[in-house]
């Protein structure tokens, strides 16, 4: 058996497929068999995120936006407008989570950085600011 | 009267008046003599035991008196100098009970001023919680009223937020933000 590769050589392996065009859902199949035959599930959430680094720094940003509703046409275009002149970034996808705890506004998650202007986060921090210890 | 003239007339019968009486002289000088010799022998012998007996006796006496008198000094001294041994022995118990009142005085001052200290202290120190306590009530009510706002501000926008404002509330943010990042 082949000595297993490190953490950081699969998630560059999986960033340039991506980048190359491969199939997510094949390259998805191709790291869990790879995981489960090692006994590695556990390092897969590192994996990924270690991917959206690798992918970020070749210019693919992927963000994950959490608002209450779903958005509506223009403010996710507005949302991937702002994270390409943030990050520099030559190609943005946005990965929709609606999460209604968060009353209202958006939340923007990209590798390296985070936008919080959701209506909960505003009240946790007046709340964080008056509260006396 | 009979003897008187006969004893008168005997000198002129039998030749004096010693033979008139009877008086031999012989036995007369020896009755002397003998006596003499009773003299001397008590003189010599018996007087002076007898004379140092009563002597003895008498310093005897004298000794018991005086010795009685020295009992009886001694005895005065001794009373004297008991009186003067209960005297200073009263001086003394009285000096002791005086100093004893003084310390019994003086610890029942330190006693109290200690009690009172104590019981300053305690009062101080109840105050203190007593004010801690009342600033965590203070604080606490504050931080439970602020959760309130909060939580009606919750209810209150999620009623009033409709997805229009929603939209306008996000433009409205990356607009900032994008201002930020430039």
């Amino acid at each position: 058996m082949a000595r297993p590769l490190s953490r950081r050589v699969i998630a560059r392996y999986v960033a340039t497929q991506l980048i190359a065009g491969e199939k997510t859902d094949k390259l998805a199949t191709q790291l869990a068999a790879y995981l489960l035959l090692h006994r590695r599930t556990n390092e897969m959430e590192t994996i990924l995120r270690d991917v959206s680094h690798h992918l970020a720094e070749a210019g693919y940003v992927e963000a994950t936006v959490t608002v209450a509703e779903t958005l509506g046409a223009a403010s996710e275009a507005a949302v991937k407008k702002l994270v390409k002149d943030a990050t520099g970034a030559k190609e943005v996808s946005v990965a929709m989570n609606i999460d209604e705890s968060v009353i209202g506004g958006v939340k923007i998650e990209t590798p390296g950085a985070e936008l919080d202007a959701t209506i909960a986060h505003q009240l946790q921090a007046l709340k964080t600011r008056y509260k006396k210890a | 009267m009979n003897f008187i003239t006969q004893l008168a007339s005997a000198p002129e019968a039998n030749g004096g008046i010693v033979e008139a009486l009877g008086i031999d002289w012989r036995l007369l000088i020896l009755q002397i003599v003998a006596f003499l010799v009773l003299v001397v022998v008590l003189g010599k012998f018996v007087y002076p035991w007898l004379m140092k007996s009563v002597d003895e006796r008498q310093e005897n006496i004298e000794a018991a008196a005086k010795a009685a008198s020295k009992a009886q000094e001694a005895a005065a001294e001794s009373q004297a100098e008991t009186a003067k041994l209960l005297n200073e022995a009263r001086k003394e118990a009285s000096d002791i009970i005086a100093t004893a009142k003084l310390e019994a005085t003086e610890m029942k001052n330190s006693t109290e001023s200690k009690a009172k200290a104590t019981a300053e202290k305690i009062v101080a120190e109840a105050q203190v919680q007593l004010q801690k306590d009342i600033e965590a009530a203070k604080r606490e009510l504050h931080n439970e009223t602020l959760e309130l706002v909060s939580l009606a501000t919750e209810k209150v926008v999620k009623g009033a937020l409709t997805k229009t404002a929603n939209e306008k509330v996000i433009a409205e943010s990356l607009s900032e933000a994008t201002k930020g990042a430039r």
